[in-house]
């Protein structure tokens, strides 16, 4: 009862005038960037951070927060209707979703879409409510090697399940590593990789590097891909679904809810592998398989459902211990950390407002979603049709300016540009940001833990095996980066190669 | 791979001047690591794995597969499992499709396609130029020319519009990002030779 008694404070706290405000320009930003495909949540949340500074600091991540579960609104909605996912969780919307539009029945889809996202993600919100509080308890225990080996742990997950081969992601994340130990030494106060520019003294801000690596580089990258599709054009009508329709996705939903919220608390999994683990399970459970694929609303009912969940049970590794597992949440950790918020075991006992409130905006923002949503596909499709050279200027507009008004300092906008250009040639190259933003944010923390415990230790390294809770993280984490030479060798290097084959 | 070979000599290159940098930072002890401890570890595993990249990629044929724009070797592979190609396709490269739309699976290889590449990348030139030349002036010029002026750019170099277009664009761009942060919000922008 009493975490129901936190969570209604918590929505009384997200009602207040201002939050709503910031949680509506969220969900609406939100929506946006999920509607168009040359921008995520990550490169949205990217150009707000500046904006930290001069807000108030529950109101801010409200609106942060409201961008990420808002992109998974407007994802669905380029799915079903251009047959381009607007993010990559609703990738596996385009199948049933698009093939539905195409037989007349787009408002269905959208409209069934959006009641399983706020399905999904309320039940993810209450299980968030019950989870995070008692894993922030348990990370209570934990000392610097505890955390030295979670930190790790959570950069193996991150690397393990990237996206492109696991060399390239731990390449990455050392990378960020790296980039995070420029300026002054913590402990000695000496200059690292400064270069004697006074610029470098402290350090590579996060703001001018995920601007660069999220917003510039997805322009860049964008200018050198093919077009987008074509924009449905016919009247969309009766965007509630019949009873028929909810009889065949109320089990997808609540199937897709709780394999949202499991997948999604994993440290490494994300809201992709939810949509698309549901669509799978949605299939093997259907009495005609055959129908995916062809306009089946099961499709389109289950990954929905699931990737709102795991974007909202995503949050429980930031919230309880303090590890961010990918890009937008490592956003948010910094965002955090800029507003004194030390993400970790005792966020949730010093910041309890802060905690309860991010919950109870949650709720509403899902609420405003479905609400506002429904009634606005109209704008939403006008919104697709702007052509992407009156968009890209605005989004480097905005970048430059998040730059330089963070700090007054020419030298971030440079900093925006070489991140940008390295970003664009990450991407080409097939190196994803996300792992090299985490090493980043995490890079400083592991530093000081794993510096600490070698103290604590007098210089052993067996301190990560010999005391349980780590010698469990590192066990995991080894075992992570070990399985793919495990499987080289029990199954022979031929094997290996036929299947590559 | 010429390209993964490049990529994998770059982070090689990358690790020996960072590890020597490193060292130099000094490494201290076990009982007290020095500033260059922690870059150094790092360092030194950016170089391992670059190196067992650089070696693969000796070994192996080129590739031709140029669609999507992550040309990597691994994109190249046929699917292991018994599931459906676009499964496969999605989810090795999502951010793929992002771009190119649930239609845009296979890869239409063709003279033509090479032609618009190589004027896809300049266009990127243009961007990149456009953007440094835009922090280089952007104190001295200030920010409502300097924007107009990169807009212009974009505009007429990068998009191909129409003089008409590229200009009442540019200039409304402009004036409205003055208005709101420079004005409305005084986000203290440069004002540059334009004292207003």
């Amino acid at each position: 009862m009493e975490t129901l008694d936190l969570l209604a404070q918590g929505i009384l706290t997200a009602a207040a005038p201002v939050n709503l405000l910031y949680g509506f320009i969220g969900v609406l930003l939100g929506t946006m960037v999920g509607v168009l495909p040359g921008l995520g949540p990550a490169g949205a949340i990217a150009l707000l951070l500046p904006l930290a500074l001069h807000a108030p600091p529950l109101s801010y991540l409200i609106m942060l927060f409201g961008i990420t579960y808002g992109a998974q609104y407007g994802g669905s909605i380029t799915s079903i209707l251009v047959n381009i996912p607007g993010e990559a969780s609703s990738v596996i919307t385009c199948l049933d979703g698009y093939a539905m539009a195409r037989q007349g029945r787009a408002g269905p889809a959208l409209g069934i879409a959006a009641f399983g996202s706020f399905i999904g993600g309320t039940f993810a919100l209450f299980g968030l409510a019950y989870l995070a509080p008692a894993l922030a308890e348990f990370g209570l225990h934990f000392g610097p090697p505890e955390y030295a080996a979670l930190m790790f742990f959570g950069l193996t997950a991150l690397v393990y399940l990237a996206h492109g081969p696991m060399d390239k992601a731990l390449i990455m994340a050392f990378t960020g590593v790296l980039l995070a130990s420029v300026g002054l030494d913590p402990v000695t106060g000496s200059p690292r990789f400064t270069f004697n520019l006074l610029l470098l003294r402290d350090g590579v801000g996060l703001t001018p590097l995920v601007i660069g690596l999220f917003g510039v580089s997805e322009v860049l990258l964008n200018l050198s891909q093919a077009d987008g599709g074509e924009v449905f054009q016919k009247k969309i009508t009766g965007l509630l679904p019949t009873r028929s329709d909810w009889k065949e996705s109320a089990a997808p939903i609540a199937r897709g809810s709780i394999l949202g919220f499991i997948i999604g608390a994993i440290p490494g999994l994300n809201v992709v592998i939810a949509s698309f683990a549901s669509y799978a399970v949605e299939k093997k459970f259907s009495s005609q398989p055959e129908k995916f694929g062809a306009g089946a609303i099961a499709g389109v009912a289950g990954p929905e459902t699931a990737n709102n969940a795991a974007s909202a049970s995503g949050w429980i590794p930031l919230l309880s211990l303090g590890l961010p597992t990918g890009s937008v949440t490592s956003l948010i950790f910094g965002a955090l950390m800029i507003h004194g918020l030390a993400p970790g075991p005792l966020f949730i006992k010093n910041s309890p407002e802060v905690f309860w409130g991010l919950l109870g905006s949650m709720y509403l923002g899902n609420v405003m979603l479905v609400i506002l949503n429904l009634p606005l596909i109209g704008l939403w499709i006008r919104v697709l049709k702007i052509p992407y050279f009156a968009l890209f200027p605005l989004i480097i507009l905005f970048s430059i300016i998040g730059a330089y008004t963070a700090a007054g300092n020419i030298g971030d906008v440079f900093i925006v540009i070489l991140f940008g250009v390295a970003g664009y040639f990450m991407k080409k190259f097939g190196y994803e940001p996300a792992p090299l933003v985490l090493g980043f944010v995490l890079g400083p923390l592991l530093e000081t833990a794993i510096r600490r415990s070698m103290i604590m230790s007098r210089g052993s390294a067996a301190i990560f095996f010999q005391r349980p809770i780590a010698a469990a993280f590192m066990g995991l984490a080894l075992l992570m980066l070990l399985s793919p030479l495990i499987a080289k060798r029990r199954l022979g290097r031929d094997v290996i190669d036929k299947l590559e084959a | 791979m010429k390209k993964e070979f490049l990529a994998a000599g770059f982070w090689l290159l990358f690790s020996a001047y960072t590890s020597l940098e490193a060292l130099r930072l000094g490494l201290g002890n076990g009982n007290k690591p020095g500033p260059g401890f922690f870059p150094f570890g790092a360092a030194i595993a950016i170089g391992i794995i670059a190196l067992s990249r650089l070696l693969r990629a000796r070994g192996e044929t080129p590739s031709t597969n140029m669609a999507g724009g992550s040309v990597t070797n691994e994109t190249n592979k046929a699917p292991r499992s018994k599931a459906p190609r676009y499964l496969c396709e999605i989810l090795r490269s999502p951010s793929t499709l992002l771009r190119q739309g649930c239609g845009g699976f296979s890869s239409p290889s063709s003279s033509q396609q090479a032609a618009r590449y190589s004027a896809k990348e300049n266009k990127i030139l243009w961007a990149v130029g456009g953007l440094l030349a835009y922090a280089l002036f952007l104190e001295s010029l200030g920010f409502l020319l300097c924007t107009f002026i990169l807009n212009a750019l974009f505009l007429k170099a990068v998009a191909g519009r129409s003089w008409l277009t590229t200009l009442s664009f540019a200039l409304s761009v402009a004036l409205a990002a003055h208005l709101i942060f420079n004005v409305a919000l005084r986000a203290q922008l440069p004002s540059g030779i334009l004292t207003f």
